[in-house]
């Protein structure tokens, strides 16, 4: 049994788990937490014959119930034909659109010579399967990521980090399922680590979030269509984001190597890779909060650690925004250059913060949520141990001091961060891969000329 | 006479524009230009579709296993479909298993013995 908005998403969970002749039943209101008797009761009384009919009498249209074993194949090839190019393109473009194969913007039309030519972005095979992209089980091959890839406006060079992102995507451990059709507002952060953000020309300074470079901004897209057209998560249909995500659109964050403090590791060693490596990340993330300088801001304060104070309000609120659902298992914190400078300064190493702030970012257990936490917790992953504390006891919002991942990106401008929480209602985790360059990478960066704009660092 | 002129210069200018037409007809099926795409769906993955259990004669003094997936409106809905099932068939007996929604791979145990209790099962809610 389902609310009213959840029809459509059960039905396709239902076929795609193998069982098309479940029955589903509808309640006719959105929700029921924190409804009445009064409201309750008549819903149940509605659809009381129906539940009786749905467990008592054999389906009317069985559905077909033999396994279809599908194989991954090339592509189909579709035809638009026009009176001019820009018309076969536009009926092109309205198909996708009616199709729901689109992102809404203009797309690079994914000609099989395109496509050849982003295949070349790859040693691997066009028919290797990177991994099956939830929910409906896409089966992501590289031919099909290189579609995608050409439609997003993605240069072949940009491939072996786009394949790594959809590696990852589809890492068990990311729980992309989840991701995908939650209602909470997420949407997979990007993030780019290691030597080849200086070769692809990827954005690490300001605004490294955002606009105008042509690697953050098509890698970012190309891993959205992969989750459109390989996932086949559709909004209404069975992604059930009630009001979505900006970063839905695809975005990149790329570590600023250049401007980290000397003595503070990368991100990407922290995760087990060598300063060496190139790694994606796949983060669940939910809201970007801005932390500002306290120093600089706050300086009559005279506190003992003013640039760590403003973290901890933000980190502890990500615990009390939905009684205890945003209790997750990590948090990330982009720090501006100018704010891991002056934590340095302060006597901090990444280590450092991550144990102040999983110290002081602690909220009373009165404040935590609900008491008993009730049945959500577990879903959430609430350990007991923090039902049974007394109201005014210490609650940890992350499990452990490492789980606050931090890095250095972005400009060096006022010393204004980041803490991007994450999506707490399920158990996605950050999740990394390396990227693996093809042996023509040389001719690769080579067709990059022209295709850059100036990074500015300061 | 100047009738059939009329006529006459009236074919040829039909005949002209007809020509026309057909020309221009040409010239656009001539002009057409035809854009071949690569669909970019990707195939899924095959799950063996199952056929659901045989159905009850009846619910009169049957096992009603309830699956609580643990979402925060199931906790709300479920006495009430209980209520309701209860008034129609006096005998019918129900047990719940709170069951996280996003952790059934793990939880093979809890799920075996609601099937194993159960007569038929009723799942519980999204959202």
């Amino acid at each position: 049994m389902v609310t009213s908005p959840f029809l459509d998403d059960s039905r396709n969970a239902a076929i795609g788990a193998g069982y098309p002749d479940l029955p589903i039943i509808a309640l006719s209101t959105a929700t029921t937490a924190g409804k009445s008797a009064e409201d309750l009761l008549p819903v149940a009384k509605q659809v009381r014959q129906t539940v009786i009919d749905a467990l008592t009498q054999e389906p009317k249209n069985k559905a077909v119930t033999e396994a279809k074993p599908v194989q991954a194949k090339s592509a189909a090839v579709l035809t638009f034909t026009g009176k001019t190019a820009d018309e076969a393109a536009e009926k092109m473009e309205k198909h996708f659109l009616a199709n729901r194969w689109s992102d809404g913007l203009p797309m690079v039309p994914p000609t099989p010579e395109a496509v050849e030519a982003m295949l070349k972005g790859t040693d691997l095979s066009r028919d290797h399967v990177v991994g099956t992209v939830d929910p409906k089980h896409g089966i992501a091959t590289v031919e099909k990521i290189a579609i995608n890839a050409v439609m997003a406006g993605a240069r072949p060079a940009y491939m072996p980090v786009i394949i790594a992102a959809v590696e990852a995507l589809a890492d068990p451990a990311f729980d992309l399922y989840g991701v995908q059709v939650t209602t909470g507002l997420n949407a997979p952060l990007v993030i780019v680590s290691g030597p080849i953000i200086d070769a692809l020309n990827i954005n690490f300074s300001f605004s490294t979030i955002g606009p105008g470079w042509r690697a953050n901004s098509t890698i970012g897209r190309a891993t959205r269509f992969a989750l459109i057209n390989l996932g086949q998560a559709w909004p209404g249909i069975n992604d059930m984001k009630d009001l979505g995500n900006p970063a839905k659109f695809g975005i990149v964050m790329a570590e600023n190597d250049r401007q980290t403090p000397p003595g503070w590791q990368t991100m990407r060693e922290r995760e087990g890779f060598g300063k060496g490596a190139s790694t994606v990340s796949v983060y669940a993330a939910q809201s970007f909060r801005q932390i500002h300088d306290s120093q600089k801001y706050l300086a009559a304060s005279k506190k003992p650690e003013p640039v760590v104070d403003p973290m901890i309000a933000r980190l502890m609120s990500t615990s009390l925004n939905a009684t205890a659902e945003q209790w997750g298992e990590e948090i990330v914190i982009a720090f501006s250059p100018t704010m891991a400078e002056n934590l340095k300064k302060f006597g901090y190493d990444p280590a450092k913060i991550q144990k102040e702030l999983f110290e002081k970012g602690k909220i009373p257990r009165g404040l935590f949520g609900p008491r008993p936490l009730g049945s959500f917790a577990v879903t959430s992953g609430i350990p007991k141990w923090i039902d049974d504390l007394p109201d005014d006891a210490l609650v940890p919002v992350v499990p452990k001091p490492e789980d606050i991942k931090i890095m250095v990106a972005g400009g060096k401008g006022g010393g204004v961060s980041y803490l991007i929480d994450r999506w707490g209602f399920g158990n996605s985790r950050y999740v990394t891969k390396e990227i693996k360059v093809p042996k023509n990478w040389d001719a690769l960066l080579a067709d990059l000329k022209g295709w850059e704009t100036p990074i500015t660092v300061k | 006479m100047k009738k059939r002129s009329q006529d006459l210069l009236a074919r040829i200018t039909g005949f002209t524009v007809l020509l026309a037409l057909v020309l221009c007809g040409s010239a656009s099926a001539a002009q057409a230009v035809t854009l071949q795409v690569l669909d970019p769906r990707a195939e899924l993955m095959s799950t063996p579709a199952a056929p659901i259990n045989a159905r009850l004669a009846t619910l009169e003094g049957k096992k009603i296993g309830i699956l609580n997936n643990t979402k925060p409106g199931a906790d709300y809905f479920q006495p009430y479909i209980m209520q309701v099932l209860k008034e129609t068939y006096p005998k019918i007996e129900f047990k719940a298993w709170n069951v996280s929604y996003n952790d059934y791979p793990n939880k093979a145990a809890e799920l075996k013995a609601l099937a194993a209790w159960s007569d038929g099962v009723i799942g519980l809610l999204g959202d």
